[in-house]
Order: structure tokens, then C-alpha cells, then sequence
């Protein structure tokens, strides 16, 4: 099975919004009442069920002029995803095609992988059960439409992107595609780049941007947090090994009382038969 | 794309266009280059009904070979009678195939099928199956005497190899280009229009759609009573060819059949 890649170049991108239009209405995701945010942009981030939003960034460039900057943000599926190192319950996973997926079943919403995502993509969605009363928690973000990769088909923002902005297709052929498409923004955009962040050992949704990362809200250098490698790659796993040996401990204890036991019931047994002859 | 066919016969048939594709890399690129000079450009008539198929009869016999293995893995019990049968196969007999293959002379084949006490569809399955790739690379070649729109002069099947139209992708900004599954011989159509009568009356124009497909339409026309298959490639992530595409989407032949809709129009 090949590397899938959304490449999303920027510099293509007329912020119509069709991409965000396409997943909510893919995902069958809920409109969500927002407050003004001081400019046209929607939403101030992805939520819990807005899973993709198109950022407006007004960017004065160094001879002054006026430049508005608009990104298509969403989840970018790192190939090293902190979500997945943080997840106690391993709900996060990956998938045959890349795409970093939540199990809303084994998903308990801790918020960890909420607070360690590099690119804060992913929210809890709060659900209530009427007939408990009770209030219940699960992340949710961009799941690059797996279920449409597993028909075949291309994820739902890249089919209706009208500019092809947006497209979706093997790795290498879209890298290649990235490489020819810096080459000729590069002399409009001396900061242009391609970004595809080596800490979080790459993504599958890569980039085209005219500017620094930071410049559209994007981390310069993302990483997973060594806290995270540290839990899930060492903790852990001692944390399972010691559990093992308690509870190796606590049955050789049970099996060594419980034989203690018998002998002294069948002591008993004895002794009282003794005294009856 | 839901999928209705069984695996089993989805990757059968998967092989063969893998074998056949192959098969096609052995056959000189200029082979038709002289058959062709002597034809004029004309759409009404299947251009393989215009020459005689070159076909090699040693290469076309290893082929058949090659699929009844395939096949005696698939269905048991059947390779040694076919075995037995293809023995009468010689070069003259190879030719007899391969014209009445270009015929569509069912007949024929089920008769050879009944003096081997073979199943009714085996032999002409082998003898369809074993041409194909010479009229691949006649479809890959014909574009000097196959030109302009096919309606336009009244044909209603694949200009190439006379299969009737019944596929068509939606493709880049959005043209449909028909595709014939059998030669794989493609060429652009309007969206509004009929691709059997010509018709380009939205009023008699129709789709017909299947719940829970995006991709795929049948464009059916009130006039003639024909239906095609269109599907919106665009959004696929690897594009299967045209044969497993029209295998794929053979549930959409039947919608479109019940209703009261035909392929030949």
C-alpha cells in the first residue's frame, strides 16, 4: 500500500471555503454558532465538530504592502504523532493509509492528546446521555476521510476544491508536485517553502506556504513532547512490566496462602478425627 | 464504489487485465500501419470490421494457455476437457477464431463448446479474452481513420471495435470521455448529450442515481432508450481500467436495464 499525502498549496487558495462546506457536509458535522471574530474568518480554530477552517491572515509585507494570507487548516496527520504517544487508552491509531484516526469507542476524553497536539487540532465534543444524566467526553478532529480513502475515493475538501488547492494523491508524485510548485513561487515568495516538519517525522498533509510558518499560525519547528516519548515509550511499559510482577505476586501469594490453608484445614481434619478415636 | 461482484471473480478478472496488458508489450507498436494507409476515415462502420486482425497464431495460442491456467485455479475440474479441446487449435483454426470473435458469433462458439461437452461461455470467454490486446493497440492507433464524433455519422458503438457504448468518466475540469471497456478506445462526448442518438434535448435527457454513490450517474436518453454509465473518476484515488471499471459498475447496467433501458439504443 503506497503513502498517501494532502498537499495543500496556499498560494492557490481563494478562501471560499468549499473545503469546509465539503466535511461538514461529508462528516455530517453540525453547524456551530460562532461569535464575530474581528474579521471574516468563521472560526477561530477547529473544534470538535468543525474539523477544518480556513484561516484569513492579514500579513504586512517588508515594503509595506498588504498581503491576505488564507490556509486551509486541519489535522496534518504526523507519520509521529504526539496524539498517538500520549493516548492512554491507545484510541488514536494509524491507518493503512496514513491518516491518524481516534476510536471514539476505546476514546475515555482525557484531553490528552487535546493538550499535546503540536498543532492544537484536536477538541473534545461533549455528548449527553438523557437517560443517565450523565455528561460524557471524545476527541474528535480531521480523519482525512478514511472512510472514503477505504471506497476508493479521494478525501472530501480535495474533490471540491476549486482551484486545486487541495489535492490528494501518492506521496512521491505530490512531493514532486510541491518541489515544481516552490521553484515557481519561489521568485514572487523568497520565503517560500514547503513544510513538512522532520520533528514529527513528516506529515500526510504537506504544505506549499509563500511565507514562514509562523506567519500562518503554524509552529516552526513542531515536536512531539519529550514528556510524551517518555510516558508512552519507557512509563509505560515498566508501568505494564511492574503491574506484571504485583500481579504475579499477588497470585503466588493467593496460591501459596490458599495451599497454606488447605494444609492447616487438613491438619484440622486430622486432629479432630484423632480425638474422636 | 460499492462493489457486487465477488472477489474471487473481481481478482479473476483483475489477472487477466494484468496478463493482458503483458500480452500487449509483445505486439509491434507499426503493426497496422499499412492496413491503415489503405482506409479512409469513416465512424460508422468498427474500424476491426474494415481489416483482418495480424493476429500471431503462436502467441495467441500461449495466451489461451495462459488463462486456462488461470482459470483451472479458479474452477475446478475444467482444465483437462479444455485442455483436450484447445489441441484442435491450429494456425488455421486460430484465424477462424479470431474472425468470428470480431463477428460476435456466439453461435459459433457455443457450438465448439457442445462438440467438447465444454460450459457454453468458455470458449468464446477464452477467444474475447485472447484478442483483446490486438485491439488495444489497433485503439492506440487509429486515430488518423477514426475521427470527429461518432453520432455524427450515425455509428452508435465504439468506432474501433463495435462494442456497444455503455461507459463513460468524467475527467479533469469536468469532460466526459467515453471508454470502451473492450479495446479501451476513448473519446470525448458533450455532457448534454445522448451517446447513442445524438440527442442533445435536456428535456429527454435523464439521470438516474443510486443512493449512497457520488460517483456515478446513468445517463439515460427518453428519445432512444439508451443509457450510459458515467462515472466521476476525479474523485478516485487509483483509477482501475476501463474493463474492471465496467465490471465494478455492472450493477449500474442492471438499474438501468430495469428500467426499461438498453446499451443499444
Amino acid at each position: 500500500m503506497p503513502e498517501f499525502v494532502k498537499l495543500v498549496d496556499v498560494t492557490k487558495c481563494t478562501g471560499c471555503r468549499a473545503c469546509m462546506v465539503a466535511c461538514k457536509n461529508w462528516n455530517d458535522l453540525p453547524a456551530e454558532r460562532q461569535e464575530f471574530q474581528g474579521s471574516i474568518q468563521s472560526h477561530k480554530k477547529t473544534t470538535a465538530h468543525t474539523w477544518n477552517v480556513v484561516t484569513y491572515t492579514e500579513y504586512e509585507q517588508e515594503d509595506g504592502s498588504l498581503d491576505w494570507l488564507f490556509r486551509h487548516s486541519a489535522c496534518l496527520h504526523c507519520k509521529e504523532a504526539a496524539c498517538v504517544k500520549v493516548c492512554p487508552e491507545n484510541a488514536i491509531g494509524y491507518t493503512k493509509f496514513g491518516s491518524v484516526v481516534i476510536d471514539s469507542e476505546k476514546c475515555i476524553g482525557c484531553g490528552y492528546c487535546v493538550n499535546n497536539c503540536p498543532f492544537k487540532v484536536v477538541e473534545l465534543a461533549e455528548y449527553k446521555d438523557e437517560q443517565n444524566d450523565k455528561t460524557y467526553y471524545k476527541a474528535q478532529k480531521c480523519t482525512l476521510c478514511t472512510n472514503r480513502l477505504e471506497k476508493n475515493m479521494q478525501p472530501a475538501c480535495a474533490v471540491t476544491c476549486p482551484t486545486d488547492a487541495i489535492v490528494f494523491g501518492e506521496q512521491e508524485a505530490m512531493l514532486k508536485q510541491a518541489e515544481a510548485r516552490l521553484a515557481e513561487i519561489k521568485p514572487l515568495y523568497p520565503n517560500a517553502n514547503i513544510y513538512n516538519p522532520p520533528g514529527v517525522g513528516g506529515t500526510h498533509a504537506v504544505y506549499v506556504l509563500p511565507e514562514k510558518p509562523s506567519v500562518f499560525g503554524l509552529p516552526e519547528d513542531p515536536r512531539v513532547p519529550l514528556s510524551a516519548t517518555i510516558w508512552k515509550d519507557y512509563a509505560q511499559p515498566i508501568g505494564k512490566a511492574l503491574f506484571g510482577v504485583t500481579t504475579m505476586a499477588v497470585i503466588g501469594a493467593f496460591i501459596s496462602n490458599s495451599l497454606f490453608r488447605r494444609h492447616e484445614n487438613l491438619e484440622q481434619v486430622e486432629n479432630e478425627g484423632g480425638s474422636e478415636q | 464504489m460499492s462493489n457486487y461482484v465477488s472477489p474471487e471473480y473481481r481478482e479473476l478478472q483483475e489477472k487477466i487485465v494484468q496478463l493482458q496488458t503483458q500480452w500487449q508489450e509483445s505486439i509491434e507498436p507499426g503493426i497496422y500501419e499499412h492496413a491503415l494507409e489503405a482506409l479512409s476515415v469513416n465512424n460508422r462502420i468498427p474500424l476491426v470490421m474494415r481489416l483482418t486482425l495480424p493476429v500471431d497464431s503462436k502467441l495467441y495460442l500461449a495466451w489461451v494457455g495462459q488463462l486456462v491456467d488461470l482459470l483451472a485455479d479458479s474452477i475446478q475440474g475444467i482444465e483437462s476437457p479444455l485442455r483436450q479441446a484447445l489441441k484442435s487449435l491450429d494456425a488455421a483454426m486460430v484465424e477462424e477464431w479470431v474472425a468470428e470473435t470480431v463477428a460476435m458469433n456466439t453461435y459459433y462458439f457455443e457450438k465448439f463448446a457442445a462438440k467438447y461437452q465444454l460450459p457454453e461461455w468458455l470458449p468464446h470467454f477464452l477467444a474475447e479474452h485472447a484478442i483483446r490486446p490486438y485491439l488495444r493497440v489497433l485503439a492506440q492507433n487509429c486515430e488518423s481513420v477514426v475521427q470527429g464524433s461518432v453520432q455524427a455519422e450515425g455509428g452508435q458503438a465504439c468506432p474501433c471495435c463495435g462494442e456497444p457504448v455503455r461507459l463513460g468518466q468524467i475527467v479533469d475540469k469536468g469532460e466526459k470521455v467515453l471508454h470502451c471497456p473492450r479495446c479501451e478506445y476513448n473519446w470525448r462526448e458533450n455532457r448534454l448529450k445522448c451517446s447513442h442518438c445524438g440527442n442533445e434535448d435536456f428535456e429527454t435527457m435523464h439521470f438516474l442515481t443510486v443512493e449512497g454513490e457520488e460517483t456515478a450517474k446513468i445517463h439515460v436518453c427518453e428519445k432512444c432508450g439508451g443509457y450510459v454509465k458515467v462515472i466521476d473518476t476525479r474523485q478516485y484515488l487509483a483509477k482501475p481500467a476501463p474493463a474492471l471499471l465496467d465490471l465494478d459498475t455492472v450493477h449500474l447496467d442492471f438499474i438501468a436495464q430495469q428500467n426499461g433501458y438498453s446499451p443499444i439504443s
